[in-house]
């Protein structure tokens, strides 16, 4: 069984191509604002967002309310 | 559901987190046809010079120029239809021809191992793209427990979506029916292409 944290972990050879292969594909932290429409099953990280923005507008609580529209799967 | 503490939510790196949102992207736009709401979420996106990033930018410059209720009518076009849509968007169907059949059950058999639960009012099945897009974002994010290993993320990426997913989001590119969604077939036939070239580099 592979350790999954050697991999994540940037100093790792196989963690740092992935983590550059992605960046460099258009994949790297706060990519052309995917978050906001990027919708999940977490409550969580739906909350997350919203502490994100001192002002949440209603583009948030869409997203609010799609963490549970999306829970029939 | 368990709530999370938020620095697990943190805990996830940013490239991996962007790949959960690209997931999610993709499980909300098909999964239904999106709301004015979040038509004007879309508009907003920006891509950079990347084929992801450009498709992105399409998506946003379609956004702009359609509303809620032709995102609607597009969506029972491409999907539903008045006998049936234009795509089937089921693995099943992808590699069998038929629905309900063996890649199903083989999903169904993963889904109870990794501790994914169906929610009871479903009527899709599980192997419909918006359901498995949703569940890669949650095997990143730890949805459904904690975040599985990518080893395990790339195992049922293999296993599920690697084998007909590219060839559904082409088809999707390239449906009569589609303008909303074309670019949302480029991202996810772009996006497949990357997650199975990272996972390569995995060893």
């Amino acid at each position: 069984m592979t350790d999954h944290h050697s991999t994540r972990d940037p100093a790792h050879p196989a963690g740092l191509s992935r983590r550059r292969f992605l960046t460099g594909a258009g994949c790297g932290i706060g990519t052309a604002g995917v978050a906001a429409v990027s919708l999940t099953l977490d409550p969580a990280a739906a909350e997350a967002v919203e502490l994100d923005r001192p002002e949440p507008g209603y583009r948030e609580t869409e997203h609010v309310k799609r963490v549970y529209a999306l829970a029939r799967f | 559901m368990v709530l999370r503490e938020e620095g697990d939510v943190r805990g996830v790196p940013g490239e991996e987190r962007c790949r959960a949102d690209v997931y999610g992207l993709l499980a909300a736009l098909l999964a239904s046809p999106p709301d004015d709401g979040m038509l004007v979420s879309l508009a907003d996106l920006t891509g950079d010079e990347t084929v992801l990033g450009q498709a992105l930018a399409a998506l946003a410059e379609r956004a702009r120029r359609t509303d809620a209720a032709a995102a609607d009518d597009e969506y029972h076009r491409l999907f539903i239809g008045l006998t049936e849509g234009e795509l089937r968007p089921y693995a099943s169907f992808y590699l069998t021809g038929l629905l309900y059949e063996r890649p199903l059950a083989s999903l169904r058999r993963d889904m109870e191992i990794l501790g994914i639960v169906r929610a009871l009012d479903s009527a899709e099945p599980e192997d419909h793209i918006a359901a498995l897009m949703e569940m890669m974002q949650g095997l990143i994010l730890g949805t459904f427990g904690d975040p599985v290993p990518l080893q395990v993320q790339k195992a049922f990426f293999d296993a599920h979506v690697l084998p007909w997913a590219s060839r559904f989001f082409a088809d999707l590119e390239t449906a009569t029916d589609a303008a909303l969604y074309r670019p949302v077939g480029t991202i996810g036939r772009t996006f497949m292409a990357i997650e199975r070239e990272a996972f390569d580099l995995l060893g």
